[in-house]
């Protein structure tokens, strides 16, 4: 046996045992998902949400935006954020040293007035400039605040400085948030009774093509465009068997920097969002539960099915591109970073579970099959390859791509059914299949870049200076 | 007298507008607050009955948009949920007129909406 | 080498299953959907009727309804119906609504759903008897107040408050299962639609073994300001559970005297820092002069959280001795200089 075939003999190995467990635990992913999915509509059903929002009792959530250069939508953002349905709120919109006429603008449309409001800095950030009220009974909700430049992250922090209540919601500002999406991100934290609930998070759904008007949500429209298409499905993917099935493992590690809630006291204890990753949504989670672990105290992170955030995604392939590939450093940092939780059973599920399904299928994946598809081309020049077997394995790995994501969309069917026009199910079920061959390599692509990115920035920490905010990530697939 | 009525549960809204037809008024239905909106500005109605929390547009911000527009020319009558003390507050700054907390009677409403009409002449 | 078609058969083979369960599903909606909308037009139709003139007789309007109703489906969408409107009228139409309920003899079915095993299905039963206020089935609904099903036994005890009020919280004697904080509110909120009734059993839930309900108990305190109960409620600012010593300072604070100034701050030192900012907020409430000189020597704490809080209350204990007294707070030094400059400008918006 020559050593060619040897290596040949222990490629095909990994890789057939590689893609059987991903198979594996997308079919896990997807039959678990139903049964969380199932038992949170039946309980939905019997939920008065008119309770929380008429209660006293009420938890008490600071929703927070930062805000940059965001002039020409900032108006019609906050109107749309401060007529959500709920009472016992503060809306705290940070201003993070944009350029433009942002905080001028909020000051003439509300009524603002500098206070001498002392920030008590338990995050450490950029200074704050100043903290602005509404002299209008109406707008007693509204804070601003002015800051110097400092990132998102730094945005966040500040905001969860000022904040006075216990629950705090962080949100993008130019997200579109469905009015009652406020009532039922906040029901987990009062629901349960034997683990303390540390964060919540919602649905996010893809807005482009949808009507929108002053800052809400219409009509549901499938995307027009191919690009932003294929991200709708993604989505469905993630939010609908992901998260549910996660979540129901307790396991989840991601709660969207687009609408997410946090128990203000334990996001403050662990330091708040981590200024120096682009991940900084998936990080603070991921720390949080770590906090958790460590003091062994019982906690949940809940997710909750409802679509209740509309974003518009990326529909050209550069800034889809720039997206993924600050996905893919943003895990890869976040992965860094708690790297003791790998296989430690003091984690539980953490480090058990939910830490080597990120590093292997979400981290790793991508890079296998890069390298995969260059040790192809090794062994092809070598005339070693078996072409029907593995234009098979292909074929294999294709089609279970597709049941994965028919079966994603049949889930949401016959749930939420948001795409109510036949022309849009075919659609969809046309990009599921265009998927493996048009949008799938490019992702690979993007993440491969993301890792040479990692690898070269390495060295030059220091001075990351972001400028916008298209930092969240919203979701990468799993 | 011409009457709006936004709400978004149908089941009320049909039981109001039957109730209200019978009554002898001239009724206009909205099932979220953009239509009620549109509505207004197209009909003129002279007493609008308005649920809080609605889709698109919540109740509050139709009392708001009417009372800048046209001050005093239409009345409003908002329907609450028990306990919504504030909003209620926060209403009546906006300037509402009347409200009426759910679960109410349909009979009460009437009443309180004969007297309007008797303002109105 | 593993063989690789059958196996793509295998996916391909489904994926076509699923979306031709996928196209029947959304064809029988279809159909469905033409069929509620007649159904939606007869129910809204016969619930107008009872509502505007009280007019039971339904077979007057619908002679088919007695068909109509031995269809599951139109009896599921009818009660449905009848269900929201009787939620959310009073007074007469309410009544109506539930004679009419019982007229079309709907309760029937209720029995038969209470006996599931299918959570929901029971929890739903169990919700609509409580709407549809039928006293007769009371001992049936407080079997499940302990129901080991968190959606079952906590419809079960809304539904016990709906039927028989104040009463009715004498499922707390033995209830052993945790009730959220979430169901807290909602019964407290079932327990508002009742004129006040005095009642019993506060002392006892107040020394449960079930943590929730003596949370619950005190919050009952609270919101009914049962002032006789004050040394019972005394008791648990020693209960070893921070959320319901949290919850007695709230409760003791609504149903004061004189000496619960003096309790504060004799517990304050060695309460949990959650527990010291609920003191001190507390204090702002029930605190006098004689308090501000312990407040004051609170403030040397390193927590600013806390110092802001403590400021806040010497100020709202004595807004127009505030200025006189900053003096003993540091005033030129961070960060009271700047708290005291926040303070100053709240008590004088």
């Amino acid at each position: 046996m020559s050593w060619q075939s040897l290596l040949f003999d222990i490629f095909s190995f990994g890789i057939m045992l590689y893609s059987i467990i991903l198979i594996l635990s997308y079919i896990f992913i997807g039959v678990y998902s139903i049964g969380e999915t199932k038992y949170y509509l039946n309980k939905n059903s019997f939920t008065d949400y008119n309770a929380i929002s008429s209660s006293s009792e009420a938890p008490r959530v600071s929703i927070i935006a930062p805000a940059y250069n965001e002039g020409a939508t900032i108006i019609e953002n906050v109107r749309s954020l401060l007529s959500l349905h709920y009472n016992n709120l503060e809306l705290i919109i940070v201003n993070d040293g944009s350029k433009d006429d942002s905080l001028e603008k909020l000051i003439a449309k509300y009524d603002l007035y500098k206070t001498s409001y002392f920030v008590n800095s338990q995050i450490k950030t950029k200074p704050v400039k100043g903290v602005y009220k509404s002299r209008k009974l109406i707008y007693r909700k509204l804070i601003v605040v002015d800051k110097e430049n400092g990132g998102k992250a730094d945005a966040l922090n500040t905001g969860i400085n000022i904040s006075s209540y216990e629950y705090t919601v962080c949100v993008d500002v130019d997200c579109i948030l469905e009015q009652d999406s406020l009532l039922k991100l906040v029901k987990p934290f009062l629901e349960n009774t034997t683990k303390k609930v540390i964060a919540t998070g919602g649905v996010i759904r893809i807005a482009n093509s949808c009507v929108i008007e002053n800052g809400r949500l219409i009509q549901v429209n499938l995307p027009k465009k191919f690009l932003p298409r294929v991200q709708t499905l993604e989505y469905i993917r993630a939010f609908l068997l992901g998260r549910m099935a996660w979540s129901r493992l307790n396991g989840l590690l991601l709660i969207s920097g687009a609408f997410g809630a946090f128990d203000k006291e334990i996001a403050i204890k662990c330091g708040g969002y981590d200024t120096e990753t682009v991940g900084e949504d998936i990080e603070l989670v991921v720390r949080m539960r770590r906090y958790m672990e460590e003091l062994d105290l019982p906690y949940k992170v809940s997710f909750i099915p409802d679509p209740l955030c509309w974003t518009e995604a990326p529909d050209n392939f550069k800034i889809l591109g720039r997206q993924r590939n600050r996905w893919t450093r943003g895990t890869i940092e976040t992965l860094k970073i708690h790297k003791k939780m790998f296989f430690n059973p003091d984690y539980g599920i953490l480090g058990l579970l939910s830490y080597p399904y990120w590093f292997f299928f979400e981290f790793l994946a991508p890079i296998i099959e890069f390298f995969g598809l260059i040790s192809l081309a090794f062994f092809a020049y070598f005339g070693m390859i078996n072409w029907t077997y593995f234009i098979n394995l292909l074929l294999m790995i294709f089609s279970f791509g597709i049941l994965y994501s028919v079966f994603a969309i049949l889930m949401e069917v016959l749930t939420y059914n948001q795409y109510k026009k036949k022309t849009e199910l075919l659609k969809l079920v046309l990009t599921a299949v265009l998927e493996p061959i048009f949008f799938h390599p490019f992702v690979v692509y993007s993440a491969i870049r993301g890792n040479i990115d990692y690898l070269r920035k390495k060295k030059s920490w220091g001075e990351m200076t972001r400028t916008g905010f298209g930092t969240t990530n919203k979701t990468p697939t799993s | 007298m011409r009457i709006l009525i936004a709400e978004d549960d149908a089941l009320i809204l049909s039981t109001l507008e039957f109730r209200l037809k019978k009554d002898g008024y001239d009724i206009i239905t909205a099932i979220d607050g953009r239509e009620a909106l549109r509505k207004i500005e197209e009909h003129r109605p002279d007493l609008i009955i308005s649920d809080i929390m609605m889709p698109y547009v919540s109740g509050l911000e139709i009392i708001g948009t009417v009372k800048e527009k046209y001050k005093d020319e239409m009345a409003i009558i908002i329907l609450t949920t028990m306990g919504q003390e504030e909003v209620v507050l926060e209403a009546f700054e906006l300037g509402a007129d009347d409200f009426i907390s759910k679960p109410f009677s349909p009979s009460e409403l009437s009443i309180r909406i004969k007297r309007f009409a008797l303002r109105k002449k | 080498m593993i063989q690789l078609k059958p196996l793509i058969y295998l996916f391909f083979g489904t994926s076509l299953v699923l979306l031709i369960y996928m196209l029947i599903f959304l064809l029988i909606k279809n159909i469905k959907r033409e069929k509620y909308k007649r159904w939606t037009k007869i129910c809204n139709n016969i619930i107008n009727n009872t509502v505007y003139s009280d007019d039971l007789n339904v077979k007057h309007h619908h002679k088919s309804i007695e068909n109509l109703l031995l269809i599951k489906t139109f009896r599921k969408l009818l009660t449905k119906k009848i269900r929201s409107a009787t939620v959310s009228f009073s007074g007469n139409s309410n009544n109506s609504l539930r004679k009419l309920y019982l007229k079309l003899r709907l309760d029937k079915y209720v029995i038969e759903n209470l006996n599931t095993n299918n959570w929901h299905v029971k929890a739903r039963a169990i919700q609509e008897i409580g709407i549809m206020k039928l006293e007769n089935m009371y001992d049936k609904v407080y079997k499940n107040t302990n129901h080991r099903n968190e959606l079952v036994r906590a419809e079960a005890q809304i539904t016990i408050i709906k039927l028989v009020g104040f009463k009715g919280l004498k499922f707390l004697d033995s209830v052993t299962q945790p009730i959220s904080e979430w169901y807290q509110m909602i019964l407290l909120r079932e327990l508002s639609h009742f004129d006040y009734d005095s009642f019993n059993g506060v002392d006892i839930w107040l020394k449960s073994k079930n943590t929730s309900v003596v949370i619950f108990a005190l919050k009952l305190v609270d919101e009914y300001h049962l002032f006789e109960l004050y040394k019972e409620v005394e008791l648990c600012i020693e209960h070893p559970d921070e959320k319901v010593r949290q919850q007695t300072i709230r409760s003791i604070t609504k149903i004061f005297n004189t000496t619960t100034a003096n309790l504060f701050t004799s517990i304050f030192e060695n309460e949990t820092f959650n527990n010291q900012l609920e003191i001190a907020k507390a204090l702002q409430k029930i605190g006098t002069e004689d308090d501000i000189p312990f407040l004051v020597h609170q403030l040397q704490t390193e927590n600013i959280e806390l110092k802001i809080i403590l400021t806040r209350t010497i100020a709202q204990i004595n807004p127009n001795n505030f200025e006189t007294i900053c003096s003993e707070l540091d005033p030129d030094t961070y960060p009271m200089n700047l708290i005291i400059l926040q303070i100053k400008e709240e008590i004088t918006i």
